[in-house]
């Protein structure tokens, strides 16, 4: 199974630019699409949880990046993981950068993003999305069993240039060539499931449900924040994506974990 | 191309704390006497590993009798405070040949960059999180050419007081040559790091 996430990756930007966008847009004709709709909180650490525990924002509890002054770590976090449940001896998992917490979690991959992956500098995202594309494209060389990885470039560019719709355009399109090069190891002719998706879409400061960022920043103006409108592109899952958790439900049922 | 690294994986692992500083002396002295420290210019950008960059060529300039290269402020709380403390001169202006003493640095980018108008180079690039300075050894030392493992002399003591910053740009813990003093050190002060950078994107 692979899954590649993109976080805050949007219709509004795939759709209406689908024609430059070649893989976005080959996966639009592959896969199953879907609009998934976060109902809980559209923030990125309990999204991602979510979708790699298979656990509700309620039931795992995690709730940001930073909780009473505190950075929170794996530790705080009172669920299991999908990697940390699939037994290695019988699965090859290999998890790259899933932002739950900072840094970002890896398992069976050794990996350090530059700048922490936290950044609204533009060289040093360029710089952390080219590592990650690198190292993602190693360990697929290695064919693992289960493959996840998630971007989070997008989000850093939206929040800082959402007014700039060229400049997004520019890093959709780094993102789709990014994407190209990952799914040269996939074959959609193939049995194996594929999941891509976003934690939240993206739009204007009032636009979604929930504000999750102030306007101001000590970096400077932000200019969007997230929507709940995920995108979802699936194939050869024989589950149904509802809500983020039932990610790692599918994972979790894919891998027979609990009936065995 | 980056050249081939002169020592095995394995060495570099197993290459003592004390050994690594020294082998970070050694890389700023070669860039001082391939460029001239007049032509150099530190910059600086607040962070933990900057702060460390910035204290191994404080001890390169002082153990090799180097002139000291001017320092330029990116960012950093305090920042002009700890420069000044290890006794550099703040420039507004950046030399023609620039170190930069930043976390923010890819592994596989060269030791030397060619620009239009010069030379860059970046010899003091990212620390590895989990031990300050791990990554000084790992993405350096390999940046030399001809530098050889068995070349770097016996190091001196390092003493926690010799350490001539305070302890926030190390995060609680105290600077410690043990290994496990630093990477535990090293921890702590990459949490305050991303805490910092997050509420900089706002994360409250």
């Amino acid at each position: 199974m692979k899954i590649i996430g993109v976080d805050a990756a949007t219709w509004d930007i795939i759709k209406p630019h689908r024609d430059e966008l070649p893989n976005f847009s080959r996966l639009m004709e592959e896969c199953e699409t879907k609009t998934l709709t976060v109902d809980e909180k559209p923030k990125s650490a309990p999204v991602w949880t979510s979708i790699f525990t298979g656990l509700s924002q309620e039931d795992h509890g995690h709730t940001d990046f930073i909780v009473d002054e505190e950075l929170q770590k794996r530790e705080h976090i009172d669920a299991d993981f999908v990697w940390e449940v699939i037994d290695d001896e019988e699965v090859d998992q290999r998890i790259l950068q899933v932002p739950a917490v900072y840094p970002q979690l890896n398992h069976n991959v050794e990996y350090e993003p530059v700048g922490y992956g936290v950044t609204s500098d533009l060289d040093e995202l360029d710089e952390d999305m080219e590592k990650l594309r690198k190292k993602s494209v190693e360990v697929l060389e290695e064919d693992p069993d289960f493959f996840a990885v998630v971007f989070m470039q997008l989000d850093k560019v939206s929040h800082f240039y959402w007014d700039d719709e060229e400049l997004i355009l520019e890093w959709y399109k780094k993102m789709d060539d990014v994407l190209g090069d990952l799914l040269e190891y996939y074959d959609f002719e193939g049995e194996e499931p594929l999941i891509v998706l976003s934690d939240h879409g993206f739009a204007e400061f009032g636009e979604g449900r929930v504000q999750t960022l102030p306007k101001e920043s000590p970096a400077g103006e932000l200019k969007g924040d997230h929507h709940e409108d995920a995108v979802l592109f699936t194939n050869n899952l024989d589950y149904e994506i509802d809500d983020p958790e039932d990610v790692g439900k599918a994972v979790l049922d894919y891998y027979e974990v609990g009936k065995r | 191309m980056t050249p081939e690294p002169p020592v095995t994986q394995e060495e570099i692992e197993n290459a003592p704390l004390k050994a690594k500083i020294r082998a970070g002396e050694e890389v700023f002295k070669r860039a001082v006497e391939e460029y001239g420290a007049e032509n150099i210019t530190v910059v600086y950008d607040g962070d933990v590993r900057s702060s460390v960059s910035l204290w191994i060529v404080s001890r390169a300039c002082e153990r090799d009798d180097l002139e000291q290269p001017e320092v330029s402020i990116k960012s950093g709380e305090d920042a002009e405070k700890v420069v000044e403390q290890l006794g550099f001169e703040v420039t507004e202006e950046e030399a023609e040949y620039r170190v930069r003493a930043s976390g923010s640095f890819s592994s596989g980018r060269e030791f030397y960059n060619h620009k239009e108008e010069g030379l860059e180079t970046d010899p003091l690039p990212q620390f590895d999180a989990e031990e300050v300075l791990e990554a000084f050894w790992l993405h350096l030392v390999p940046d030399v050419t001809d530098f050889e493992f068995d070349e770097i002399p016996e190091p001196e003591e390092v003493e926690s007081e010799e350490v001539p910053l305070e302890s926030v740009y190390f995060g609680e813990g105290s600077w410690e040559t043990e290994e496990k003093g630093s990477e535990e050190a090293g921890e702590v002060s990459d949490d305050e790091d991303i805490k910092s950078k997050l509420r900089d994107l706002g994360y409250m």
